[in-house]
């Protein structure tokens, strides 16, 4: 196995604390932390951060884009998304969203953010823990943060509670506090890319894999 | 001149027509570089300001349909608001400080209420740099503290950022003399977002439109980019929607 390379730059990455409105937490336990996978499925689920350990896990080098004009590549390690709602049993997840709620803090409340569901499983969202081989660090989602690579990270929960399969495109934080598409699709312009220190001109919108 | 457009031109900076080089080799976006002529016009010498932004807000100006686009009014009525979003934040609302968390929608309605417009982005380009190719609104020297409220590598220095006042930088003046063009707050403009301007045919007084509620285009970076936004000829864009506290805008008046 090939060691995790470490993602250049990382000191001048810009503060995760910027966008983490309603947290971190202070701490998380997690005897009693779960995901909990409720709504429009077969069977209603609760993960342990174990459970998830033990899932087939994925690896795998992607980049993420802020609405703010950066982005960093790095390497996530988690579960897929699509075998959380195969276990739950969801059928046609073409039809139907996905909202996602965070643990959040008493002070701030909750971050929620739905997005399409069959469009993050074409896109391959992950269920990421790890990043650069170590566990998220609080402030960046600890235990867990949904990733969709397609979408601006305003639209991928830090410090992941709760995956509501929905028929309803509810409209989130960003959205609400300040104006932001709902859709959140990464749009082709130019980004600060902190992992290379220079500007990048992204062509395409989606996911950023040319670079 | 009657009292009213001398009174409408208080502020302002008139800019004679003329001839310059649109665009630049430094992004994609930005190309291709094209020799573009505009006719006169006047352009505020400052962003609009809370105090200049005030005069709307107690004069009903979010109550009066009269100075809306009808799918601005639709907006701000479907969404209960009734002034910018960070009116009420200190970091943002002091009175000599550019007016954010405005909606294109916004900027819109208070442009009629003044009886201007918003500038076209290649009048915002022409009123930064004018026809010397500079790289940033003072010149050619690269950005330090002392020119704008901008952002290292993306990442300001305090967690809680805040604006600053529109004269804050006495180096940051354009070409024409306009203050705070670059970095504080980008600045909504007219035009509808392309990804480069190979739509633009003629060259004479360029505008692109789509439609009103897609996106539209920004220029000048703001606090919380780096220095590559406050280029003169360096664009980005943003939902009609947004309300961020990264974008203000500054008025025109076309003078035929």
């Amino acid at each position: 196995m090939n060691p995790i390379v470490k993602t250049p730059n990382l000191d001048r990455k810009p503060s995760s604390l910027r966008y983490y409105q309603e947290g971190p937490p202070k701490s998380v336990d997690l005897n009693t932390w779960r995901l909990s996978v409720t709504g429009l499925v077969d069977k209603k689920l609760s993960f342990t951060y174990q459970d998830l350990l033990e899932m087939p896990q994925i690896e795998e080098s992607r980049r993420m884009v802020c609405v703010c004009n950066w982005s960093i590549r790095r390497t996530w390690k988690g579960v897929l998304l699509s075998n959380i709602i195969e276990m739950a049993g969801v059928s046609h997840p073409e039809k139907y969203y996905l909202k996602q709620t965070s643990i959040g803090t008493k002070e701030k409340g909750v971050y929620e953010s739905t997005i399409p569901l069959g469009d993050a499983l074409s896109r391959r969202a992950l269920i990421v823990h790890s990043v650069d081989g170590e566990p998220l660090p609080m402030e960046q989602g600890y235990p867990v943060r949904l990733f969709d690579f397609g979408l601006y990270g305003y639209k991928n929960v830090k410090g992941l509670a709760q995956l509501e399969v929905s028929e309803e495109y509810q409209i989130g934080e960003w959205e609400r506090r300040a104006g932001y598409d709902i859709n959140g699709i990464v749009r082709p312009k130019k980004y600060w890319i902190v992992d290379l220190k220079k500007w990048r001109f992204v062509e395409k919108p989606g996911e950023v894999t040319e670079f | 001149m009657g009292n009213q457009v001398k009174n409408q031109l208080d502020n302002m900076i008139v800019i004679p027509g003329g001839t310059f080089l649109r665009g630049s080799n430094e992004s994609p976006d930005e190309q291709p570089v094209k020799s573009v002529t505009l006719h006169p016009f006047a352009i505020d010498k400052t962003p609009v300001t809370n105090k200049q932004f005030r005069v709307f807000v107690e004069a009903g100006g979010y109550e009066n349909p009269v100075f809306w686009l009808p799918k601005g009014w639709e907006y701000i009525k479907t969404n209960n608001i009734k002034y910018p979003n960070y009116w009420y934040d200190d970091h943002f609302n002091q009175d000599d400080h550019p007016v954010t968390g405005v909606s294109w929608w916004e900027a819109m309605a208070f442009a009629t209420f003044v009886g201007k417009t918003l500038p076209t982005e290649a009048q915002w380009e022409y009123a930064c740099k004018g026809t010397d190719q500079r790289k940033y609104p003072w010149g050619n020297e690269e950005p330090t503290s002392d020119h704008a409220n901008f952002a290292v590598d993306c990442d300001p220095e305090e967690l809680n950022r805040s604006s600053t006042s529109v004269y804050a930088f006495p180096k940051n003046k354009s070409f024409f003399g306009c203050l705070d063009m670059a970095g504080n707050f980008a600045e909504w403009c007219l035009d509808n977002v392309s990804l480069n301007y190979e739509w633009d045919e003629t060259g004479v007084n360029p505008l692109y439109l789509t439609q009103e509620e897609d996106y539209h285009i920004v220029r000048g970076g703001c606090g919380l980019h780096n220095e590559d936004f406050m280029r003169c000829t360096a664009r980005d864009y943003y939902p009609v929607s947004v309300r961020d506290n990264l974008i203000s805008f500054r008025c025109v008046i076309n003078l035929i």
